[in-house]
């Protein structure tokens, strides 16, 4: 058995209080209230007379004061609220939903209420609350007063982030090796049957649910946003998206101001805004009128900022490079003010692409250090016949990274002549054209992100990862705009769940503290019927 | 503890005893509790009986008619109408000056109200109050304009100790007082018990009236719980745990008691009346004279 509202040390100290208590009250009471009377003749025929206040005289009544201890006792047991050994050594974990559906009505206000009301029924050594919004966070661990997560909720607002329960439930679900697992959601998030068949079977899933019962919200909203280059001009993009409203509904915004541009639905529910001017503004697509979650009413991107490349040339740039860089759309040969130069590098810092026979076959000088495995895969590289080519030159074709003030690309000049094949190879286009973009730090554009969703420029240890909410972040590449929810939050509200029990008050029934009480009631009753038989002092 | 004689005989009392004793007086002859027929023969108006004249008899009681028809000569005698001397003996110990009101009052206003209808009959009054120990207050005499200074020698009276109707009877019975009716008025609680006090009351050679002082709380107690009841007059204490059980028994043994006080005036042949010292004295007298008679035996 353990107790819910305090600790057995506790409950024994009270007990000892209360036993000391009533033999003060029995002691106080053997303090008779003095009378004078008239005469004492006929109560000296009536009375029993009290004992003499001496200590061991004093309990006169020990029943009478074994009875009441027994009735204290239990009224203090029912209070501290006891629970079967089983069922208390269960380690129950609350798990409250802060994703985008809670922002729908005072779902997450309702969810609070809920959750303050069970914690106070929780042994406080056998439970936790996480938040489980775009992160999870542990808002309450075990030992810890109720009081502490009132506070530590405060200001807490449901965030523009999928559902994280699902993986929160399996991450958790580990502890079960220890103890039994009760994981008690709170929220809406949904919990799919594959992952209730990936959790033990000693993992018991709970749903906190409202009494009162909800209508099923509708939404619609912004399900996808991204864009893609523009063929053939390097200044626009083409920024898409998709919603489950009507066109009508839709607005489109650059910079705040309506997008005046052709809306073009090249595929089914997916609508182009085409050639946008890539200078870096802010494309905004919103509904008048999105239904229950505001949250994806709005969709932003952030465009690239995009212009052609101003390269110069030396006289002696070989043919073929030469060629390449004319077929470029995105490059403009200039004998001035270049962003790149070929051939030649100058001292005012412009970035260049040379040739030399000195060094790795191909060399990059970067400012900052780079991961020569991601230049490899960037330039095109990965491509090329390295085998080939060191057969051919009887050298060791290898990548060198290095840091410089300025950046540069450096190649074997064999490598742009005839002798070799690298320049037929359709690596070569791809090596020249990333090279120039890179040394001219054009912005990539980003064809999609979503909060919840991998992608691949976002990597951690070399690992894909998502990022948890909508929102700007900023990376090594320059800054980037989660710009929405994949599909619709509302759509992974709460389904039937078979695995999991959805309770509507306690998360525990059958507490002992009604049977306790009853058991008191009785025993008063006892004591009534003995006090009126005068039984009972 | 004196009481100011205004405040133990008020203004009201006091006038309410006058139409006390107008009811009294519709009491026909042979209907006073302190009346009697005298054994002795005298100067009444109804004929008892004739005997021989004897030397210095007085000559108007002869009957000539005999001594015409017979020869000798006889008296002609009447009965006696005496007064019944009224023996009023309040009882002053301690446990009637408790509680509120205290019963004293009510048992020094009996004691004016029987007294002022004795002496308005012409009766002889006596008064001897009694506690511990018995003592005389007002030797008996009759005359009804006395009522009122009796009552300022009743209001001069002091708590005494115990209640001791042994004591207090000896005394009476030494006074050799000619016999009459003694009426006691007391709460009865003699620390010796009921036993002492039938016993004590054997011994008066007197008619009796015991006049019982009474409250509602004599039977039913309001104490109640844990309490530690002090004797007022013997200053015993007992703790006492008050239960409905403990309850039940002290009214039977008030009940008892109230019983054997019963079973004591009728083998005596005395009256035993019951004042409640809550209610007004002159009302409750006027109650009992309002039924004819009130006697004694």
């Amino acid at each position: 058995m353990t107790l819910t509202n305090v600790s057995p040390w506790g409950f024994w100290m009270g007990c000892a209080a209360l036993a000391l208590m009533l033999a003060v009250l029995q002691w106080l009471r053997t303090r008779h209230r003095t009378v004078h009377v008239v005469t004492t003749l006929f109560w000296q025929e009536a009375m029993e007379e009290s004992r003499a206040r001496v200590f061991w005289r004093r309990f006169r009544h020990p029943w009478a004061y074994l009875l009441a201890l027994l009735i204290a006792g239990l009224t203090w047991l029912a209070w501290a609220d006891p629970r079967p050994e089983r069922e208390g050594a269960v380690e129950t974990v609350i798990l409250i939903d802060g994703s985008a559906a809670m922002m729908v009505g005072d779902r997450l206000a309702q969810v609070r209420e809920q959750v303050m009301r069970e914690l106070r029924r929780l042994p406080a050594e056998h439970r936790r609350v996480f938040w489980v919004g775009g992160q999870t966070t542990l808002l309450l661990d075990r030992g810890e007063e109720a009081l502490l997560l009132e506070a530590r909720w405060k200001g807490r607002q449901a965030e523009v982030a999928p559902s994280g329960i699902e993986q929160a439930c399996l991450a958790l679900s580990s502890e079960a090796e220890a103890r039994p697992l009760q994981l008690v959601v709170a929220g809406n998030g949904s919990l799919g049957d594959d992952v209730l068949t990936l959790l033990p079977e000693d993992v018991k899933v709970l749903r906190l649910v409202n009494e009162e019962e909800e209508a099923k919200p509708s939404n619609t909203g912004v399900r996808a946003l991204g864009m893609a280059a523009t063929l053939g001009n390097p200044e626009t993009v083409d920024v898409w998206f998709e919603v489950d409203a009507p066109m009508s509904e839709v607005q489109v915004k650059v910079d705040a101001k309506p997008w005046t541009g052709a809306l073009n639905e090249r595929q089914p529910g997916r609508v182009w805004c085409e050639a946008v001017p890539a200078r870096g503004g802010r494309l905004e697509v919103r509904l008048s009128n999105g239904g229950a979650l505001s949250a994806d009413d709005v969709a932003a991107i952030q465009l690239p900022w995009r212009q052609r490349i101003r390269v110069s040339v030396s006289e002696d740039t070989p043919l073929p490079l030469r060629r390449v860089l004319e077929a470029d759309d995105a490059v403009e040969m200039v004998d001035a003010e270049a962003d790149v130069t070929v051939g030649f590098t100058t001292s005012d810092g412009i970035p260049s692409l040379v040739w030399d026979e000195t060094g790795e076959a191909f060399v990059f000088v970067s400012e900052e250090a780079q991961a020569p495995e991601s230049l490899h895969a960037l330039m095109g590289l990965d491509q090329i016949d390295t085998v080939g080519l060191a057969e051919q030159s009887g050298r060791v074709v290898r990548l060198q990274v290095e840091t410089g003030p300025t950046r540069r690309a450096q190649l074997w000049p064999q490598l742009l002549s005839q002798e070799y094949h690298f320049i037929q190879s359709s690596a070569f286009p791809l090596y020249v054209g990333q090279t120039l973009r890179w040394l001219a730090k054009v912005p990539k554009v980003d064809p999609y992100v979503a909060a919840g969703e991998t992608h691949p420029r976002l990597k951690a240890a070399g690992v894909p990862f998502a990022l948890p909410r909508a929102g700007d972040y900023e990376d090594g590449l320059g800054q980037l705009r989660v710009a929405h929810l994949s599909g619709d939050p509302l759509s992974s509200d709460k389904g039937s769940e078979p695995r999991v029990t959805t309770l509507s008050g306690a998360i525990k029934g059958g507490s002992w503290a009604t049977w306790l009480i009853l058991v008191v009631l009785v025993l008063l009753l006892g004591e009534w019927v003995l006090f009126q038989n005068g039984r009972m002092p | 503890m004196a009481f100011a004689s205004a405040q133990l005989f008020d203004a009201a009392f006091l006038e309410s005893l006058k139409h006390l004793r107008l009811v009294a007086r519709r009491v026909p002859a042979g209907g006073r509790f302190a009346e009697q027929r005298s054994v002795d023969s005298g100067g009444g108006i109804d004929f008892k009986d004739f005997r021989p004249y004897a030397p210095g008899d007085d000559f108007r009681a002869i009957d000539w008619n005999i001594y015409q028809r017979l020869g000798k000569v006889f008296l002609r005698l009447y009965e006696e109408l005496e007064d019944l001397p009224l023996y009023l003996m309040p009882d002053v110990s301690r446990s009637l000056f408790l509680e509120e009101p205290p019963r004293v009052i009510a048992g020094l206003r009996t004691t004016l109200a029987l007294a002022s209808i004795s002496l308005n009959h012409h009766d002889k009054v006596g008064v001897f109050p009694f506690s511990d120990e018995a003592s005389t207050l007002w030797r008996p005499q009759a005359g009804a304009s006395k009522v009122m200074l009796l009552g300022e020698r009743l209001a001069t009276l002091e708590p005494g100790g115990t209640t001791d109707f042994r004591q207090a009877c000896q005394y009476l019975e030494r006074l050799r007082l000619r016999k009459g009716l003694v009426a006691i008025v007391s709460d009865f609680f003699d620390p010796a018990g009921m036993d002492a006090v039938a016993h004590a009351l054997k011994t008066v050679r007197h008619r009796l009236l015991l006049v019982q002082l009474v409250r509602s709380t004599d039977r039913e107690p309001t104490v109640d719980g844990e309490v530690r009841l002090v004797d007022c007059e013997s200053g015993s204490a007992h703790n006492v745990s008050v239960t409905p059980r403990v309850r039940e028994r002290y009214i039977n043994s008030y009940d008892a008691f109230q019983e054997r006080l019963a079973q004591t005036a009728r083998r005596l042949g005395a009256g035993l009346l019951q004042i409640d010292v809550e209610q007004d004295i002159v009302a409750q007298f006027a109650k009992v004279f309002e039924k004819g008679a009130y006697r004694v035996a």
